[in-house]
């Protein structure tokens, strides 16, 4: 699955946003060349929160989004839920296959990690 | 937990009766020994049910547990391990389930002479133990409930009214005894009041996480004819359903309306009758909402504050490892199975500071209510359903709050329950069940000073059935006085009246205990 940007739409962006009132830590890199990363967001709790990827999204062809997020309710209990969403907007919106929700149930701690890549037409 | 290495020398002394003495485990203050073992997963998936002269505990195959206390017999059911105790004569089982350590705890009451069992018998001697407060409540924000308060009846109890009986005077108000000892036992509202008014403890519980898994859920209990299914357990927070993945933790903590939305859990049970003639089946709608709750986690800015702190010590994700996780993903594996390390250590970093907002908010004022109506169809087809009771619960916690001398150290719990129309196990015959209606006004101080701990405790309860009513009150009172440094006194007295009973009683029970530790047995604050 890829975010599908369009070139002339303006700037992309990419949201993060952890519900269920959980507390969250989390990095953001993106691979502009394979193996080669950017940091976006290095252990940032805000939640939600929007970083710039890029002013012009045709620099953006072909890269990946890469995300690693600790999250934790800070209720003890068993069996909660957790939620992490990513986006990938441009002009305002979220971009067709730029949204991802990894949804489950944990312990109070649980580690979330994803990727996501990224077209320009 | 305390450390404590003591010997308790207990003497009880019944107005008018026997005197004993017997020594005793320090924590365990029941007058028989307390079987508890040790089970690694739910206890919400671990039936009981009485047999006769024997307890009987159903343990899934898979899960591990351990006796850490009591003989019990073991046998194979379907794919569970079922384990069996021996009640002694003249005793009834009372099961806690002490979620906080995984345990489940079995006593034996004395039938019909509770005298001789303080009002503090099985109450918890820590705050963590506690089940009695409303606050217990708070554990989870998310769907699932941290606990739910069960009758400890056999889960096959029948839903047919052709089982109930008539009752005696003599039963009635020896059932009204037990039921108020339950009263010390218990001064929660049921996370679950659905499954509570059926006298049920589902095996599995279905906690679905979307409105799609829901709709399964639902879909799954009813048959090709859309009549429901017996053995359906849904526990679900509507709200966090639909809201819950945009709900962020600012959004929690600045609207009330939002707590108190994401707070309300709402339980579906069906039980079908005990026989396979008996083709009955009672439906049950929970709903249980939190009013108050001072002790939240998620408004403890001291909390919050510190387990921002662990995370961001924690090393950040490198784009490698998040690259290589993903590869690993793709081969089945969850983030929580890869990150394993990371997880505990982030688990292990927070505890001291869990335990530290526990202690804080033990005693935090609370308010609780759930509501619980029932309906049976005779036949077990939908279209019959006829209102069959239900029940009604709600207990408020206060924490004194800005009271100087007790804001940290006492807790006043006031609880109301009424159930109509529900079917109890008659204490004078096995297998047999009696239909009643029930009041029951219990409420409770707890206060604790360095070398003083005191409670208060009454419980009154109303009950009617098959054309009989009866009433049972019994205060009592209790303190712990350290004499020495290692020596306390524990004092405790109360009295038990009733129509329904043949005399009233009082109690004392007094005891001695010596020890290692300059701690009270029954700490009020952590």
């Amino acid at each position: 699955m890829a975010a599908q940007l369009k070139r002339n739409t303006g700037p992309a962006f990419v949201r993060i946003l952890a519900g269920f009132a959980n507390q969250i830590a989390y990095d953001l890199y993106l691979e502009d060349a394979p193996d080669q990363f950017v940091t976006i967001a290095r252990r940032q709790n805000q939640n939600p929160s929007t970083y710039l990827l890029s002013p012009d999204p045709r620099a953006l062809n072909g890269d990946n989004v890469l995300w690693g997020v600790d999250v934790v309710s800070p209720s003890p209990g068993e069996n909660q839920a957790y939620s992490v969403t990513i986006e990938i907007m441009q002009g305002g919106r979220i971009v067709p296959g730029g949204r991802i929700v990894d949804q489950g149930q944990f312990n109070g701690v649980t580690v979330v990690t994803g990727t996501i890549g990224i077209t320009v037409s | 937990m305390r450390t404590l290495i003591a010997f308790a020398l207990t003497t009880t002394l019944l107005l008018g009766g026997t005197t004993s003495l017997r020594a005793q485990p320090t924590g365990l203050t029941t007058n028989e020994s307390v079987i508890i073992i040790s089970i690694d997963g739910n206890l919400l998936d671990v039936p009981t049910a009485t047999e006769r002269d024997r307890i009987v505990v159903e343990i899934p195959e898979r899960t591990k547990w351990r006796v850490l206390r009591g003989d019990y017999r073991k046998g194979v059911g379907d794919e569970t391990v079922v384990l069996s105790f021996s009640i002694p004569a003249g005793h009834i089982p009372t099961v806690t389930r002490d979620h906080e350590r995984s345990r489940l705890l079995i006593g034996f009451v004395r039938d019909g002479a509770l005298a001789s069992t303080p009002a503090s018998v099985t109450t918890p001697s820590t705050p963590s133990a506690q089940p009695s407060s409303p606050a217990s409540a708070r554990e989870t924000l998310a769907s699932t409930p941290a606990s739910v308060t069960t009758p400890s009846t056999p889960s096959a109890q029948p839903s047919s009214p052709a089982s109930a009986r008539e009752a005696p005077p003599s039963n009635l108000s020896r059932a009204l005894l037990q039921r108020l000892s339950a009263a010390n036992v218990d001064l929660a509202v049921p996370e679950s009041p659905a499954f509570a008014v059926l006298g049920i403890t589902p095996q599995s519980v279905t906690r679905p996480t979307s409105p799609r898994s829901f709709a399964t859920s639902l879909l799954n209990g009813l048959d090709e004819k859309g009549n429901f299914q017996a053995g359906l357990a849904i526990d679900v927070a509507p709200y966090l359903l639909l809201a819950g993945p945009a709900l962020t933790l600012e959004d929690y903590q600045r609207n009330r309306f939002i707590r108190f939305l994401s707070r309300t859990n709402l339980s579906l049970g069906t039980t079908k009758g005990a026989t396979d003639n008996d083709l009955s089946l009672k439906l049950a709608l929970g709903l249980h909402f939190t009013l108050v709750d001072d002790g939240d986690p998620r408004l403890d800015s001291v909390l919050l504050a510190d387990i921002n702190n662990v995370l961001s010590e924690q090393p950040p994700f490198t784009p490698e490892e998040i690259k290589r996780a993903q590869v690993l993903k793709q081969q089945g594996k969850t983030d929580a199975e890869i990150f394993p390390d990371r997880i505990e250590r982030i688990r292990a970093a927070l505890e001291p500071f869990r335990e530290n907002a526990r202690k804080r908010n033990w005693n935090a004022t609370s308010w609780v209510v759930g509501l619980a109506p029932s309906w049976i169809s005779t036949s077990g087809n939908t279209d019959d359903f006829k209102g069959s009771g239900g029940g009604i619960w709600t207990s408020y916690a206060y924490g004194f709050k800005g009271i100087k001398g007790l804001q940290d150290n006492s807790q006043l719990t006031l609880h109301l329950r009424y159930l109509e129309d529900q079917l109890v196990p008659d204490p004078a015959k096995d297998g047999h069940f009696l239909r009643e209606d029930s009041l029951l006004l219990a409420g409770q101080f707890r206060g604790g000073w360095p070398n003083l701990n005191v409670f208060l405790s009454t419980a009154y309860i109303h009950a009617k059935s098959a054309g009989h009513s009866g009433d049972a009150f019994r205060p009592s009172v209790g303190l712990e006085y350290q004499i020495a440094s290692d020596l306390w006194l524990n004092l405790s007295l109360g009295h038990e009246f009733g129509d329904t009973l043949a005399s009233d009683r009082t109690f004392v029970l007094g005891s001695f205990r010596l020890g290692a530790s300059s701690k009270p047995s029954y700490t009020v604050a952590p």
